[in-house]
């Protein structure tokens, strides 16, 4: 049995929750008055914050917000658009470049069987393609906090 | 677990379809976002335009910000850390926010009760003293008691609106407590008087 008064730790562990509170804290509770008052202090407290009116603002809220919205994400768009004209335009030339070059690019790969062809070319695309979209990610990510921290 | 998931998918398929343009959606999340918002700001602001300037401010970074958004936590979390930073930084501006400048002595005297304490606070108009008490708290442990005992966030939870290291959390709370616990002893006695 505890003698002591609890602390005001203890004391607020029980009025948050007098079951997961250890039993000798609750037998003293029980006994002592002055614990007991304290503990009904705190508890009648934590109903009252429990309970406290919620503060609320005298405006549309949602709507001021929806006004202020740019009307579409025309930018957003856009950018989109140069990112996937750029990747066309960088394929494109690409693809110039091999066709131009076909003869010295066959000459590389002289004496490689074409499973093997197969295997080199779709690896260097699915590299090439989780190379572009991590630094594209990066990019992103980067910008998107640039513009947290400026706003 | 299940309706952990169920708040996750849920909020993907709102921010995907903000993305899409769908302005409707942003106003739900606004809906759903606002009571906890509104309960920051007012904590953290004292000054009536500010909070709604600020409260518009919140929401419209919050848009501006969506693509950004990973989440890794849930989308009301998220605004939430927005709205605790943007009022941390508004209040930076005016004057620098400190815990132990409102700090007061707290007495740790448990004998000074008279017997009827308990029924006296719940008699009484509670709601009322603890409203006027609570407001001369630091706005940050008025914020970290609301969050904790109004929205019922864990520790965890406002861990990741504020920022603040769990310990730190539990320590302000404990002081809060103790400080409104005496605050509004104090009150008692003055009226018992």
């Amino acid at each position: 049995m505890r003698t002591n008064h609890l602390n005001e730790e203890e004391l607020q562990a029980y009025a948050l929750d007098p079951e997961q509170t250890a039993l000798e804290f609750r037998s003293h509770i029980q006994d002592c008055k002055t614990c007991a008052r304290h503990a009904e202090a705190y508890r009648a407290m934590f109903d009252a914050l429990k309970t406290q009116q919620r503060p609320v603002f005298k405006f549309d809220l949602s709507g001021a917000v929806l006004k202020q919205l740019p009307e579409k994400r025309t930018e957003r768009v856009k950018k989109g658009l140069l990112l996937y004209g750029c990747a066309l335009a960088a394929f494109g030339i690409l693809g110039l470049l091999s066709f131009c070059f076909r003869q010295h690019i066959l000459y590389w790969f002289e004496g490689v069987s074409e499973p093997g062809l197969l295997i080199i070319v779709s690896t260097a695309v699915v590299i090439g393609w989780f190379q572009i979209k991590e630094l594209y990610r990066k990019y992103h990510r980067q910008l998107t906090e640039l513009d947290f921290y400026s706003n | 677990m299940r309706d952990q998931n169920n708040l996750y998918a849920k909020d993907k398929e709102l921010v995907n379809k903000v993305l899409r343009g769908d302005r409707g959606a942003f106003a739900t999340i606004i809906k759903n976002t606002e009571a906890l918002v509104t309960t920051i700001v007012f904590k953290m602001i004292q000054d009536n335009r500010d909070r709604e300037d600020l409260v518009q401010d919140i929401f419209l970074k919050a848009y501006h910000n969506l693509p950004g958004f990973r989440h890794e936590a849930k989308l009301s979390t998220w605004i939430g850390q927005i709205s605790y930073h943007t009022c941390l930084h508004h209040i930076e501006k005016k004057r620098p926010i400190s815990v132990e400048a409102h700090e007061e002595t707290i007495s740790k005297d448990q004998g000074s009760l008279s017997n009827s304490t308990g029924q006296w606070l719940y008699r009484k108009d509670l709601a009322g003293i603890l409203k006027t008490e609570t407001a001369k708290l630091p706005p940050l442990y008025q914020t970290l008691l609301t969050l904790f005992h109004l929205e019922e966030m864990s520790v965890d939870e406002i861990r990741q609106i504020t920022g603040l290291p769990e310990g730190t959390i539990k320590s302000y709370l404990y002081r809060a407590r103790i400080q409104l616990k005496e605050r509004l002893l104090s009150n008692y006695e003055k009226e018992d008087l």
